[in-house]
């Protein structure tokens, strides 16, 4: 290392970091300042929810890469982004039963996302279900947690969309729902008196677009 | 956290393998000199790992402040004219969602705030023995 290079790092202030963040891509580090200083629950998951928003994005760029994932690898992939950001990021974490993937922070923050490939409007509601009644408790500095819905066929909003419709018809007490301002039609959240705690329990809701079907390469035209 | 279970995470986690021991090189001369560590630079850093890639530097810095292993905590100071005051995390983290910083004494909001801020990192509270 030489000297001038060790001297411009005994400078390094936050505006250089956020500018090599942009230079150099690496997943994370424009949020790792809020992520190190959040000092409550909301802020955690208000920085959580901003850092799946960049990992949503990196997913959804390369759909073809991800054609014949699973459940499970898709969510490995998620969460492999996650702990690279040092987040406390666990998959198949026994927390009332094996939960896809879950994050823990200090003060015993919890977060839990269950993750489901769209086949059937009752499949979500079967997620949405463990969320809610199996693994979260709903506690203080846990009641917030996510449905990740990978959809893989076409017109992800139209999913969302109907999806948002078929939980309101679920009868869920107290039920409220309310758009999400970064992508209104790909992810919504509700809020419901979790059973198990009596209070309001939010989940995020939260499409990936995955379909993948290019239509560039064809048979060439009879002429 | 102790420092096999440190290393064995940081196995788990960290890709390409070539990568991994550049972090477990600073997980262990953070185990080594927790008590004499009182303000480690990303100077300092770079020079324990011996890297010059800043995206290796700030990633292995990122990857062991986080809750996944913890050994490090970042700490900020604001630094205005060698005038140098500590600043809680509360603080930075209005001034990072607000875009807004007010100096602690003045009361006068710090014009590109971000330029003055300086980051550096002491151990953890969670490093136990190892």
């Amino acid at each position: 290392m030489g000297e001038t290079e060790s001297n411009i790092l005994d400078r390094f202030t936050l505006k250089d970091i956020k500018e090599l963040a942009d230079q150099l891509g690496v997943a994370g580090l424009a949020g790792s300042i809020r992520r190190y200083t959040a000092s409550t629950y909301q802020q955690f998951i208000d920085t959580l929810y901003s850092d799946l928003n960049s990992i949503v994005s990196t997913l959804q760029e390369n759909p073809e890469l991800r054609k014949d994932d699973g459940e499970d690898r898709l969510t490995l992939e998620i969460l492999s982004i996650l702990r690279g950001m040092g987040y406390a990021a666990g998959h198949e974490t026994k927390i009332g039963g094996h939960t896809d993937l879950s994050v823990r922070g200090k003060n015993n923050y919890l977060w839990i996302g269950e993750a489901k490939i769209h086949g059937s409007y009752d499949y979500l509601f079967q997620g949405f279900q463990q969320l809610c009644t199996r693994y979260t408790t709903g506690d203080t500095n846990q009641d917030c947690g996510a449905l990740i819905i990978y959809i893989k066929n076409k017109n992800c909003a139209a999913v969302v969309k109907e999806w948002r419709e078929r939980i309101t018809a679920q009868g869920l007490t107290n039920l409220s729902i309310s758009d999400c301002e970064d992508r209104p039609d790909f992810v919504f959240h509700t809020t419901h008196t979790h059973e198990r705690s009596g209070t309001p329990f939010n989940v995020k809701h939260i499409g990936i677009s995955l379909y993948f079907n290019p239509q560039d390469k064809g048979k060439a035209p009879i002429t | 956290m102790k420092l096999d279970h440190a290393l064995a995470t940081i196995a788990e986690d960290i890709r390409p393998s070539e990568n991994q021991k550049v972090f477990a090189c600073l997980a262990e001369y953070v185990f080594a000199h927790k008590k004499d560590i009182k303000h480690l630079t990303y100077s300092s850093i770079a020079q324990v790992i011996g890297t010059q890639r800043p995206e290796m530097l700030l990633q292995v810095a990122q990857y062991l402040s986080g809750e996944r292993v913890k050994l490090l905590e970042m700490k900020f100071e604001l630094i205005i004219d060698d005038n140098i005051i500590p600043l809680d995390d509360e603080t930075v983290y209005h001034a990072e969602i607000t875009g807004s910083l007010i100096h602690p004494d003045t009361g006068y909001p710090v014009k590109d705030y971000d330029r003055y801020i300086y980051p550096y990192f002491i151990p953890s509270r969670e490093i136990e023995n190892g």
